[in-house]
């Protein structure tokens, strides 16, 4: 994939660069934010990663002129807390996303992962499968192995945004704002025990397990090799 | 003080433009005034003179040339003492009566510039010249007191429309003095305040003017600012307090890990595992305190909406049940489902106030422990939301300091949390103009916010 990394704290430039580049992105990378505008103008990339604060032109205002040549490509924003909640959000397209400093190297994997791979135009499916276990998003069901499976409202989002990224990892973060709509973190192991009643109502009762956690990055769901 | 400044002063620019209107509707009426006195001066000089040629014309027509010239004669030898002025001359400009010496060049009416070729004494007259018959009459009355009296007319609205100036000036001179003087009170306060002297407020004196209410708001802001002030500062303190300690101990468990690694022990990975959560720890830590100061600071309230409370506290209860089965404590959302319990406010701010409190109920109980969520209309029927348990509730001490950042019963780092959970809380239910209330239920502790009557919309 082809990455334009637009952050002017070196440090941190040098780590997300290192940490792409192993996963096999080709990444651009640009200190400035008017370099940033000229870079995204000219060349196409399929996801951008702008920092908040630029020298030269501040990220959303980059952002913004960006938007305004229509250019749709997707941008995943690095922002200190205090901005998320007035300024960027309600500024953010749907193809965009954000991530508040300091963020997991895995946190940012998963979000360039899950944007990169959303389809341009959203042809939603009402029916999500994965192995043998089914979602009928409109009836609102789920099954495995044709046996009809009871969630709560909660546990059925959940599987839901699991199963609408399956085989790629969802963060705890991404769990928290998706399913709860929660900006913070709460103190208790609130995802952990609805990972865990999920898992105890999908894949407990069956043979093969679906539900992976992923060490220190998050949680996977995928049909078995 | 700087005269300049004075004369800058709205009070003397005021007085300045309605001077300056002043004195430009003071000459329109000196013009006007000194026109009409000087038209009925002369009206009145022209009608003595009619009256005298009319009399002179008359005697001519009853009675010929011959009784005219009598006549002239007569009111001149009447006349030797008074100023008037009068005189009849034959066709070849020869005297035939009257005091005047020399036949005037003109007819009609004429000005004093003409009455020097009058020779009698050299005073101004007013004259009127006429022919009767063959002879030339002229008849004139003394200007005596007319130009004397329109010149001290002139010098005395002059006088009175410099005087009305200067007065005006005076006193937009004064009253800008005094505005300035105050203004100058307000910049050296201000000053003061920029040099470090938060406690500088301005003094307040004399009447209640517009001055004196800008200087009422500017103290009322300092006052704020300088409560904002001690805040930041307690926060900064805190702050650098609180934060060494997970710091410290990060830098321990790395260097831990740096040595477990030359000695090729296995626990390594598990010691930067532990720094990094400390790591974490710090910037959740941050991350808090920006919150609360981000819902404090703010003011806008763009972001509130119509919301159902017990929708949201059900939610949350929900969310939380399972976490706490994990420890055998019963959560439970007790609301009157018959009524509707709706408020204005921002749906993520509620429901973080409501996490951290159910959070706080599931941490500091024993197993085994109940906490019930309720929505409810209070003795005052206002909109109250309350967390209760029958844990070990706070101490005298605590139930009163629960509220400061980063204050904890249990001062012990071990113990969770940190400290910041019912600030927010506090931020949070302040910026909804709510109250947050801590008691003891012995046993147990009750935090309970209580929201405004709702405006009508």
């Amino acid at each position: 994939m082809k990455l334009l990394l637009c952050e002017d704290d070196q440090t941190t430039l040098e780590f997300i660069l290192k940490g792409l580049t192993e996963i096999g992105h080709t990444v651009e990378t640009v200190t400035d934010g008017r370099e940033a505008l000229s870079h995204c103008l000219y060349s196409q990339y399929d996801v951008i990663i702008l920092d908040r604060m630029l020298p030269g032109m501040d990220g959303l205002s980059v952002l913004k002129s960006l938007r305004a040549t229509n250019n749709t490509t997707p941008v995943i924003f690095l922002t200190a807390m205090a901005d998320v909640e007035d300024r960027v959000e309600g500024l953010l397209a749907g193809g965009d996303d954000y991530l508040v400093k300091p963020f997991q190297f895995s946190e940012l994997m998963a979000r360039i992962t899950a944007l990169s791979r959303r389809p341009p135009t959203a042809e939603e499916s009402h029916f999500l499968q994965v192995h043998d276990l089914q979602l009928d998003l409109l009836s609102r069901v789920a099954s495995r192995a044709e046996q009809p499976i009871a969630l709560l409202p909660k546990e059925f989002s959940l599987l839901e945004l699991l199963m609408r990224n399956q085989s790629r990892i969802v963060t705890k973060t991404m769990i928290l704002e998706q399913v709860w709509g929660f900006n913070f973190n709460p103190k208790t192991t609130v995802v952990e025990t609805h990972i865990s009643r999920l898992r105890s109502k999908i894949d407990r009762p069956f043979d093969v397990a679906l539900l992976h956690t992923c060490r220190n990055s998050g949680y996977s769901i995928r049909a078995p090799h | 003080m700087p005269r300049i400044k004075i004369l800058g002063g709205t009070g003397f620019r005021s007085a300045l433009y309605a001077s300056l209107a002043f004195a430009l509707a003071t000459l329109c009426l000196s013009v006007f005034v000194y026109h009409e006195v000087k038209d009925s001066l002369y009206g009145e000089l022209q009608n003595q003179i009619q009256k005298d040629v009319y009399l002179l014309q008359k005697t001519y027509r009853e009675n010929g040339h011959s009784a005219l010239i009598k006549h002239v004669q007569t009111v001149e030898n009447q006349q030797m003492r008074t100023p008037k002025l009068i005189g009849l001359f034959d066709e070849d400009q020869s005297k035939l009566g009257g005091n005047v010496e020399q036949m005037p060049e003109f007819n009609g009416w004429s000005h004093t510039s003409h009455t020097v070729s009058f020779n009698t004494g050299g005073s101004p007259y007013y004259a009127f010249s006429t022919t009767i018959g063959r002879a030339k009459m002229v008849v004139g009355q003394p200007l005596g007191l007319i130009a004397p009296t329109l010149k001290s007319l002139f010098w005395l609205l002059i006088l009175a429309s410099a005087l009305a100036i200067i007065t005006a000036l005076s006193i937009g001179y004064w009253a800008s003095r005094r505005d300035s003087i105050k203004l100058k009170g307000i910049v050296d306060t201000l000053h003061a305040v920029s040099n470090g002297d938060i406690t500088a407020r301005i003094a307040l004196a004399g009447t209640d003017d517009q001055i004196n209410q800008v200087s009422r708001q500017i103290n009322h802001n300092l006052d704020r600012l300088s409560s904002l002030m001690d805040n930041t500062r307690h926060t900064a303190t805190a702050i650098a307090h609180d934060l060494r300690t997970p710091i410290n101990r990060a830098s321990l468990m790395l260097q831990e890990a740096r040595q477990s690694v030359n000695k090729q022990a296995i626990d390594s990975e598990s010691m930067i595992e532990l720094a990094e959560n400390e790591l974490a720890n710090v910037s959740d830590i941050f991350d808090t305190i920006l919150r609360i100061s981000q819902v404090s600071i703010s003011e806008d309230t763009k972001s509130f909406e119509l919301l159902s409370l017990p929708e949201i506290a059900e939610e949350m209860v929900q969310t939380y049940q399972p976490v706490a089965a994990e420890r055998n404590i019963i959560l439970m959302f007790v609301v009157d489902q018959s009524v509707e319990y709706k408020l204005h406010g921002d749906k993520n701010m509620l429901r973080q106030a409501l996490v951290n409190l159910i959070e706080n109920a599931i941490t500091y109980c024993p197993e085994g422990a109940d906490i019930a969520v309720k929505v409810f209309n209070n003795e005052e029927q206002l909109l109250s939301l309350d967390v209760s348990d029958n844990g070990p509730g706070l101490t005298e001490e605590g139930l009163e300091r629960a509220l400061e950042l980063f204050y904890r019963e249990n001062a012990s780092r071990e113990s969770p949390g940190n400290g910041l959970g019912l600030a927010l809380v506090k931020a949070i239910a302040t910026k909804h103009r709510a109250t947050l209330k801590l008691r003891n239920l012995n046993p147990g502790l009750s935090c309970s916010l209580t929201f405004p009557k709702r405006e009508l919309i």
